[in-house]
């Protein structure tokens, strides 16, 4: 296609958005527009999905991301009602933000040893998943052929998480209504 | 595939563009008069006490994550019904029949489970 | 480059047609309103009053911008631009015809429940953003309602996907028939379920009646968009009539053929030029009918009944329509297994369907047509006044 030559281009758009709005994300003090900024970032990393020829994990990605994590984030946010800065402001303890800033520092240093061991990445075996294989078959049947063959325990397991978060969140949606009922029902003895 | 979301990514510039557009023409030709009472929120003629963005009941949060859950649930479902009628062509029916009895399955002693703790109960 | 300017044009097109569509739509809302209350409605402007929507258009572009004081400014102003987004994006995979259509994506299905998803998230921050008590509780129950709806949506979905076996919708226009024989809706019992709770799932995510429960106007005032005024109140408008469109074109092409027209579209057809462009003409007409006839449903309903309680909403979602739809789609999976293609159970059956559902369509049109020459009511029941 002729339009070939803006793929650079357009992945260093997407690049510096992805990570311009990340680091709004993190900057910003007003959670709901630090929200909103999380689905700009969500919505950019599926353009460079698209750029990589995944067109399934594009779609999948603002399905869920943009889609349901993004709503239960700003239901959480309305919630709360957070104030903006209302968490910043609030006095952290040592040793917690001293755990952070170590796993952090490990996050980031296996970050930077996946960018630094490039060459070893580019010598690996190559995948059967090529650009011309997806380009004939379409990345939709490719992800559904090797997710339901080759993945089939972990696709099994994920029904299992499910489960269990599903208990979980029913568990402590209970707690937390029951504690309210009490309190009402106290204040109703009150009266 | 580059070449077929290019057409989404200018209907998306377009849309955004037009409704900017129109948006910037009202701000150009529309009337600009500010005084305070226009500007204060609606809340049926009585002046606004208080800050609307009280605290909600925690049942929406339930319906979010619920909706997540069936959300992600949809994800592996759909994709395996698109790939169904390949799998039973290879001669792979019974196989991924028994595959997705055992997710549906699992997934509905969850749902089952949700019901009969009243979780869903919307009072 | 000429590629480049060819998807410009389109695009444009595009997009003006779709909202010309939803700008006509809200006259014809209107009017049918109108006649169905034994008004009139609008049939000033112009001949029965179909540019109406241009006068409402044109005075909105001269009102003010109005942001409240107490709004977040930012959040307030993007809300509208991502609900237009979210319902102007979802129409690029839907093939009105054999080449009319945006985008041939292949991921088709799951894009579409991707971008519903823009529209809750501009609702839900449109009504925080607003810091009005019913534009907050408006958006809060919007966006419930909407995610919860989807859920059923998705089931209903994975009936036609199974039976496809593609999520690409111009596959499934193909993978359906033209005759209504071969149409999903009349394949089985399962789909017929499919069928209906698609549609009633679409009517909640489109905010419509009985679903209007965020802008229930006798309670809420108007919902997620009371503090919004002149063209930024249109978008949100605009988004709610040209979702109208969006449902009829999506329950046409996943149950009722597409655009597939009176004969079989053979492989001599693929081959682009092949096509006679008449049939590509009598296509789009075709599938516009199937549409406008699902509009006007929808508009029926929304001036027939009643609006639900936010406790019955959740109740039918999860406690029925779910349930309902789980089973319907274990339903069309031993379907599929034990009834083969064109095997005489499935002959059988999809023609005692069709012709069930063509003789309650023939007997609805027989008692309505009995009780007006009883009733002798002439003038209420001519649509232009």
């Amino acid at each position: 296609m002729e339009l070939t030559f803006i793929k650079p281009f357009m992945f260093y758009f997407f690049a510096s958005l992805t990570t311009g709005s990340a680091l709004m994300v993190v900057i910003i003090r007003n959670p709901l527009y630090s929200a909103a900024m999380l689905v700009l970032t969500f919505f950019s990393l599926a353009g460079i999905y698209v750029l990589l020829n995944s067109e399934i994990i594009a779609v999948l990605q603002v399905f869920v991301y943009a889609g349901a994590i993004m709503v239960l984030v700003t239901f959480v946010i309305m919630l709360l009602n957070l104030r903006s800065g209302a968490l910043i402001n609030k006095p952290t303890h040592i040793i917690r933000s001293v755990v952070a800033v170590i796993f952090s520092f490990l996050l980031f240093i296996c970050l930077i040893s996946i960018f630094v061991s490039g060459n070893q990445v580019e010598n690996a075996p190559k995948g059967v998943i090529t650009a011309a294989a997806i380009e004939s078959e379409g990345s939709f049947q490719l992800f559904s052929r090797a997710l339901f063959s080759e993945y089939l325990l972990p696709f099994e397991l994920v029904s299992l998480l499910l489960t269990v978060a599903v208990i979980g969140v029913v568990v402590l949606i209970r707690g937390i209504s029951g504690a309210e009922e009490n309190k009402q029902a106290k204040k109703g003895q009150g009266r | 595939m580059f070449h077929s979301f290019g057409p989404i990514l200018m209907q998306l510039v377009l849309a955004i563009g037009f409704a900017g557009a129109i948006v910037a023409l009202t701000a150009i030709i529309g009337p600009k008069k500010i005084n305070p009472v226009k500007m204060d929120s609606y809340e049926c003629g009585v002046d606004p006490f208080a800050d609307a963005r009280g605290a909600f009941h925690v049942k929406f949060f339930l319906v979010a994550v619920l909706f997540i859950l069936f959300d992600v649930e949809a994800i592996f479902v759909i994709p395996w019904a698109g790939s169904f009628l390949a799998f039973k062509k290879a001669g792979l029916g019974l196989f991924i029949y028994l595959e997705m009895a055992f997710f549906m399955a699992i997934l509905l002693a969850g749902y089952y489970y949700i019901l009969k703790k009243g979780a869903l109960k919307w009072e | 480059m000429t590629q480049f300017i060819y998807m410009f044009i389109f695009a444009v097109i595009y997009l003006l047609s779709i909202a010309v569509a939803a700008g006509f739509l809200t006259v014809v809302e209107r009017r049918i309103a109108g006649r169905m209350q034994s008004r009139i409605g609008p049939n000033r402007v112009g001949p029965q009053g179909i540019v109406q929507w241009i006068a409402d258009a044109v005075k909105a572009l001269q009102k003010e911008d109005i942001i409240p004081t107490d709004a977040h400014s930012f959040l307030f102003k993007i809300a509208p631009y991502l609900v237009f987004m979210g319902v102007f994006l979802t129409l690029v995979p839907i093939p009105f015809g054999a080449y009319t259509l945006m985008e041939n994506l292949d991921t088709g299905i799951f894009y579409v429940l991707a971008m519903a998803s823009f529209v809750v998230i501009g609702v839900m921050m449109g009504g925080w953003a607003s810091n009005n008590k019913w534009s907050l509780l408006g958006g809060m129950r919007s966006a419930a309602q909407m995610i919860s709806y989807e859920v059923p949506a998705a089931l209903a979905v994975f009936v036609v996907v199974v039976m496809a076996g593609t999520l690409n919708f111009q596959k499934i226009v193909f993978s359906q028939g033209a005759s209504p024989v071969d149409w999903y809706v009349f394949r089985n019992p399962f789909a017929f379920i499919a069928f209906n709770i698609f549609f009633i799932a679409a009517l909640a995510e489109g905010n419509r009646v009985p679903f209007d429960i965020p802008e229930a106007e006798s309670e809420l005032v108007s919902g997620y968009n009371t503090e919004y005024s002149g063209m930024r109140f249109l978008f949100f408008f605009l988004a709610e009539w040209g979702n109208l469109v969006v449902i009829g074109a999506l329950v046409s092409t996943l149950f009722f053929g597409g655009w597939n027209f009176w004969f079989e579209y053979t492989l001599e057809f693929s081959v682009p030029g092949r096509y006679p462009i008449r049939f590509e003409v009598l296509g789009f007409l075709w599938f516009l009918f199937k549409v406008s006839i699902f509009v006007f449903i929808i508009i029926w309903i929304r001036w027939t009944l009643p609006r639900l309680r936010i406790d019955q909403l959740m109740d039918i979602c999860w406690k029925y329509m779910v349930p309902i739809g789980l089973f319907a789609s274990i339903g069309i999976l031993l379907w599929m297994y034990f009834v083969p293609e064109k095997s005489l159970a499935d002959t059988i059956m999809r023609y005692s369907m069709t012709s069930f559902g063509g003789l309650t369509i023939l007997y609805f049109f027989y008692r309505v047509f009995q009780n007006l020459r009883v009733t002798k009511a002439k003038i209420y029941a001519n649509p232009f006044v």
